[in-house]
């Protein structure tokens, strides 16, 4: 039989206050997801690499139509806070120092993914489906290709298409913006 | 591929704080194993009554000899804090105000198994020999029965033996102390 124990989960709310009692360092990467607080991989060259590259290229949609954050929290739900690479959200003029964007407010959301990739495939994604996010891209840099994740429901994405090396892609929220993933994956 | 995570492990001073910060309170009834923060399960009324008995039992022992603790921390390691359901501990006039007790200062440690069998015979028996406790007595209600632990090393007990009805067992730290297998299973 196999051992089976309920490890005490963390709301959001709890997670802050954990990180206000100063038991996380400052330059400790920790995420809250589905109640459990996870240690996030370190970043390796390549993973920062990439998303730097995706940087330099979503920094060309103008300022008045979206902000555009690299690895800071996005609030999903009560119980998840994770820091995705790169999400794109609505304009807002405080920049969301009242409160964490949450999924109404996100546009894209992106993440790379090199030895994570089947934590991020099978429990992030589903999470951001879940929480409504509309639209997921997730690069996957073992395989050289990118997953595009659409159409969020209670059970995961209903719409999942694979883009590899010469192909375009755009965002939902930005149709004529067009992507490279060639830019990104060489 | 399975998925491969690390969660953010606690140290037993973080547990502290996190306690101390009002995250867990007093009706949290978890423990802290190998750096994990554990949710215990509810206590029936078979664990309860058998606990009773156990008290019972123990109390006859005089106060001079042992302290009898029901279901308070003790600290294992850096990274440990259990709360077993009884521990014999040598006596101190502070009744260990001061700190937790550590392993060299349990003379006898108690565990009640309905539901959790498999996780305190794999994790926290293990766990109570690689930190030194001499004795684990763990009452099994699920085969009526009764394990005891002895000669701890680093790879867990080596002397493992079974108490069934009409059986009578002592601890190694009370030879003349007689406790009657039927008497505590009822």
């Amino acid at each position: 039989m196999s051992v089976q124990i309920q490890r005490r989960l963390f709301t959001v709310q709890e997670y802050h206050l954990m990180g206000d009692a100063g038991i996380f360092s400052n330059n400790e990467r920790v995420e809250l997801i589905e109640g459990e607080i996870i240690e996030m991989a370190a970043i390796g060259k390549r993973h920062a690499a990439r998303v730097d590259r995706l940087a330099r290229l979503f920094s060309r949609i103008p300022e008045s139509l979206v902000i555009f954050r690299v690895q800071n929290p996005i609030c999903l739900d009560d119980k998840s806070e994770p820091q995705p690479d790169i999400a794109l959200v609505q304009p807002r003029a405080d920049f969301y120092e009242e409160s964490l964007p949450n999924s109404e407010d996100i546009l894209l959301l992106v993440e790379v993914s090199d030895s994570t990739i089947d934590y991020d495939r099978d429990v992030k994604v589903p999470n951001y489906a879940r929480s409504g996010i509309q639209e997921v891209w997730l690069w996957d840099l073992e395989v050289n290709c990118l997953e595009v994740y659409r159409d969020p429901t209670a059970n995961g994405y209903s719409s999942m298409q694979q883009f590899a090396g010469g192909e375009m892609v755009s965002p939902l929220a930005f149709p004529d913006f067009e992507v490279s993933i060639n830019l990104i994956l060489s | 591929m399975s998925v491969q995570i690390q969660r953010r492990l606690f140290t037993v001073q973080e547990y502290h704080l996190i306690g101390e910060a009002g995250i867990l309170s007093e009706d949290d009834r978890v423990e802290l194993i190998e750096g994990e923060i554990v949710q215990m399960a509810a206590i029936g009324t078979r664990h309860a009554t058998c606990v009773r008995r156990l008290i019972r039992q123990f109390r006859q022992l005089p106060e001079s000899s042992a302290i009898l603790d029901v279901q308070n921390p003790i600290q294992l390691t850096e990274r440990t804090e259990p709360q077993p359901d009884v521990v014999l501990l040598q006596p101190r006039a502070d009744y260990y105000a001061t700190a937790h007790p550590v392993p060299s200062e349990v003379l006898l440690l108690v565990e009640v198994s309905d539901s959790t069998v498999d996780f305190d015979r794999d994790v926290k028996v293990p766990n109570y020999a690689r930190s030194g406790i001499q004795e684990v007595w763990l009452w099994d209600l699920e085969v009526n029965c009764l394990e005891v632990y002895r000669d701890p090393t680093a790879n867990g007990y080596t002397s493992i033996q079974k108490f069934e009805r009409g059986e009578i067992v002592s601890p190694l730290a009370f030879p003349d102390f007689e406790v009657s297998v039927d008497f505590i299973l009822g």
